[in-house]
């Protein structure tokens, strides 16, 4: 590291976590993606009741209908409001995205943690069944999985959360690792704490930072492999108000219609860049590297 | 060094038989009867009998396996529910349209990347690193069935520049491989820049600068050489993005290649199709990296020289 | 008036180099008056945080990557003022006229780019030597320099090398250009004392065959004895005592200086404690008022603690920041 003979930043003394905020607090777009996702939260919640329009009412005399005052985003080729269908789309991805990357953390930290702290055989296991998982590109496992259990959101939902646990557990594993002889959890050790009370209490929180990181930015793929998933026809299926699928169904019609197709991949590109902008500020935050 | 070689090559075999055995076991974690996928719905008990004696069901587990590893070694991927046809046969008419399609992607993302990655990490926090960076983020998070549906739009069928569907001229590929490298691209660049900013922060970039050596010349030289190192490792991984990717992007195009192969195969449950072209990926996958391996090997003289 | 008629091959006047950080700014250098003598060592002396080394960057303008400017002041070198000229002018300063060796041999060469490579860029850079002339040049260089096998070690790699050498090929490829000045910042801080010995030892030949002057910037005054003609003492930011190195170690004025010499174990004497002096480096952010040191001092009297003193300049040239020294000389305080 390039030493820079400043005088030494003597900080008052402040907790990390009071020292994360003030960081946190100067990456302006994170703090506008986290407002844009609490939004969507919102959204998710009482789209369903503050919709215009009910998302499955056809209406055949107002078809591929463009934008106009009555219908915000137009009409697709049932006639149905596709602001409507938007908006209650929300819900769907989002809680995707959350249980999918929520099952994944979890299996993968457990893992992680069971491997890099006792480490020998059960560690050589876990890790060449995650070697072996990363050997699938992301999606292909996820279609692979698909093609077993059959199409379906829930069967999406279980896909994103396979291929996204080798991810946590090697991230969980080096943390663990890089902490195991670390003094703290000797010490610890030597009071006589249970292995589980130094894996829950002092290791995973030294690790909890890295796993938010890469927790925020999972969801962004997780709702990108799902909706892409629908796209193709192996995840939500008709008439459920998924992006991914909205997508599919205005493939025919994108010639003349281009509303029918452009307000879903808005809804996708808007939520999936807010998370990873969120993950970069979140990154950013906990690096401690990064000095003023 | 080739101590460094051979130790690779042997790491990756554990891991080969395990996709193997992952991939024999594909088929046989579907819900059903396998004989009746393959047979069909008007098959006598009698026909059932026999294909169950071909397919080799009838023997033990292990058997079946060996069996199966030494078809594939042979180059026997069974045959297609669908077209009757063998698999490697189906397989054989798409492999070079995936990889031309691969290989142009892979080019000009990496080669796009890297140029905004260095360009962002130069100039940190300046205008042209907000930039680069905004096109980045906004890279990985576009869907890529939108982006691709967004220039056929524009470009095939407004200005009719480029074909919408197909493969066979290089004019089939330039969508696709846009649309396919664009959030290749993306990964790369923010990595790059990441690195540079770690290189820029090194003891020997302060001691090229203190030669007095032009800025551009301690960028590409100083700074780039050894960024460029780390990126390589990554550029590996982006391959498997690269072959899932393909999947939808084929999609999209009506691209005759493997992914689109595989969309089909699981839309009619041809699973012998699909299991073959989950092997091939990953296969592919695994050995790319290998080589990605040896070049980084390649390039970093402390592995080269001991 | 002095009587010494050496010229001044550098003067650096009342510099001012601030940190604008997030936190507020930080005066790392605050009115330092140095004059480097052509031919001569001057050792600038101090602890970490006295602002020495950001001093030797602001003449090299070497604080581009960082949030430090040159505020104020001037830095006279050739007859112009190098503060004031563009940044492409300061660059071609840089290596061929005023060159900077550093204190971590082990990361300051390029790793992924060989020995010769690194040398003769300098060479080539700076002179219309062409690529054979370049590296004719470099391993007569590595030859002065003493390094075995000069030709072989061109095609190595650092890491084949060891910090002793890595610091000889440093001071090789600072020197290549014969450089008016070369500023050393700790370079053996890093290395085993009898490697420090060595590389002392070439660093004086090095003068001698030359010509160089040298800016050595160290804490270890046992290697300002050895090694240099002129010091100069730093604390907070400023100087505090300056003069040649006979008057400083045999007639210490400032009462810094005095403990950071009392400090030094010596050979031979018994002693149940190292002295040392009392307190820490004050906060950038809380500067005391009046004299900077005047916490620590154990000689501190009333007006140390409200008003910042004026060198006082004695008539052989030895300078103290002190108001001691005025009492002591007797002026009015």
């Amino acid at each position: 590291m390039k030493k820079q003979k400043v005088k030494d930043e003597q900080n008052d003394m402040r907790t990390p976590f009071a020292e994360f905020v003030r960081k946190f607090s100067k990456q302006k777009t994170a703090i506008v993606a986290l407002g844009f996702i609490f939004f969507l939260a919102i959204l998710a919640i009482v789209s369903y009741k503050i919709a215009p329009y009910n998302i499955d009412a056809f209406d055949y005399s107002a078809i591929t209908q463009l934008p106009s005052s009555k219908h915000l985003f137009g009409t697709d080729e049932f006639g149905r409001d596709i602001f409507s269908r938007v908006i209650c789309g929300t819900r769907i991805s989002l809680l995707v995205g959350l249980f999918s990357v929520s099952i994944g953390a979890f299996c993968g930290t457990i893992l992680g943690l069971l491997s890099g702290y006792y480490g020998g055989i059960l560690d050589s296991t876990i890790m060449r069944i995650c070697d072996t998982l990363f050997a699938f590109p992301g999606i292909i496992l996820a279609i692979g999985i698909v093609a077993i259990l059959g199409p379906g959101i829930s069967n999406v939902v279980i896909a994103v959360a396979v291929f996204s646990t080798p991810t946590f557990a090697r991230l969980v594993r080096s943390s663990t690792l890089g902490l195991k002889e670390s003094v703290f959890v000797q010490a610890a050790r030597n009071i006589g704490t249970s292995d589980i009370g130094i894996l829950v209490r002092h290791i995973l929180p030294s690790a909890l930072p890295n796993i938010i990181v890469q927790y925020t930015m999972t969801i962004g793929t997780s709702i990108l492999t799902a909706s892409s998933l629908s796209f193709l026809g192996m995840g939500a299926q008709a008439p459920t108000p998924e992006w991914g699928l909205m997508l599919s169904n205005g493939r025919n019609y994108m010639m003349s219609f281009w509303h029918i197709t452009f307000f879903p991949g808005v809804a996708i590109f808007l939520t999936v860049l807010s998370f990873n902008l969120l993950g970069d500020g979140l990154r950013d935050a906990l690096d401690p590297k990064l000095n003023d | 060094m080739l101590r460094y070689i051979i130790k690779r090559v042997l790491a990756i075999i554990p891991t080969i038989i395990l996709v193997s055995i992952f991939v024999f076991m594909f088929v046989r974690m579907i819900p059903g009867d396998p004989v009746a996928l393959v047979a069909g719905p008007d098959a006598t008990i009698e026909d059932k009998v026999i294909i169950r004696e071909e397919l080799g069901l009838n023997k033990p587990v292990l058997q079946q396996y060996a069996n199966y590893i030494k078809g594939v070694a042979q180059g026997n991927l069974g045959t297609s529910l669908k077209t009757k046809r063998p698999v490697n046969y189906e397989v054989g008419l798409r492999y070079m349209n995936t990889v031309k399609l691969t290989l142009a992607s892979l080019t000009w993302s990496v080669i796009a990347g890297v140029l905004i990655g260095v360009f962002s990490g130069r100039y940190r926090s300046k205008w042209q690193d907000y930039l680069g960076m905004t096109g980045a983020v906004s890279g990985i998070s576009i869907p890529s069935f939108w982006i691709g549906f967004i220039l056929i739009s524009i470009f095939s069928v407004k200005l009719k520049m480029f074909p919408t569907v197909g493969a066979g001229t290089w004019k089939h590929l330039v969508l696709p491989a846009f649309t396919l490298g664009t959030s290749i691209a993306a990964i790369i660049a923010r990595f790059t820049r990441s690195s540079i900013i770690e290189v820029l922060k090194e003891d020997y970039i302060r001691t090229a600068r203190a030669k007095g050596l032009k800025e551009n010349l301690v960028i590409w030289k100083h700074v780039f050489r050894n960024s460029m190192i780390s990126v390589i490792t990554v550029v590996g991984l982006q391959f498997g993005f690269l072959l899932g990717g393909s999947v939808v992007v084929e999609s999209v195009f009506a691209y005759p290649g493997l992914g689109s192969l595989l969309i089909d195969s699981v839309n009619y449950r041809d699973y012998p199709t699909i299991q073959s072209l989950i092997l091939i990926f990953s296969l592919h996958f695994i050995v790319i990296n290998l080589i990605v391996d040896l070049i980084y090997a390649t390039l970093n003289p402390e592995i080269q020289l001991n | 008036m002095s009587e010494n008629k050496a010229k001044n091959v550098l003067e650096i006047k009342n510099m001012h180099t601030y940190f604008f950080t997030d936190n507020g700014i930080v005066k790392s250098v605050d009115g330092v008056d140095i004059t480097l003598k052509e031919g001569s060592t001057l050792g600038i002396v101090g602890e970490s945080g006295s602002g020495k080394s950001v001093t030797a960057l602001s003449i090299m303008n070497l604080l581009m990557d960082t949030k430090g400017k040159v505020v104020q002041g001037e830095i006279i070198f050739d007859g112009k003022d190098i503060v004031k000229i563009n940044n492409e002018e300061k660059r071609k300063l840089r290596g061929s006229q005023i060159a900077m060796i550093f204190q971590e041999p082990m990361t300051s060469l390029n790793p992924v780019l060989k020995i010769g490579d690194q040398i003769t860029e300098s060479i080539l850079l700076h002179t219309k030597a062409s690529k054979a002339e370049a590296k004719a040049k470099a391993i007569d260089m590595l030859n002065k320099i003493g390094i075995p096998r000069a030709e072989r070690i061109i095609n190595e790699y650092p890491f084949q090398l060891s910090g002793g050498m890595r610091q000889r090929i440093m001071i090789a490829m600072a020197l290549v250009c014969n450089p008016k000045i070369l500023i050393a910042d700790e370079p053996t801080t890093a290395l085993d004392v009898t490697i420090q010995a060595q590389i002392l030892e070439l660093m004086k030949e090095l003068k001698d065959m030359i010509g160089t002057s040298i800016i050595f910037i160290t804490h270890d005054l046992g290697v300002v004895a050895e090694i240099c003609d002129e010091v100069v003492v730093m604390y907070c930011g400023r100087v505090v005592e300056s003069g040649d190195v006979y008057s400083i170690f045999e007639n210490t004025k400032h009462p810094y200086t005095k403990g950071l010499l009392a400090s030094i174990p010596k050979l031979g004497e018994h002693i149940e404690r190292l002295e040392s002096i009392p307190g820490n480096v004050p906060n950038p952010k809380h500067m005391p008022i009046g004299c900077k040191f005047a916490p620590r001092c154990k000689e501190a009297i009333s007006i140390c603690t409200e008003k910042e003193p004026d060198f006082f300049e004695y008539p052989d040239g030895h300078r103290s920041r002190c108001w001691l020294c005025k009492k002591e000389y007797g002026g009015e305080l």
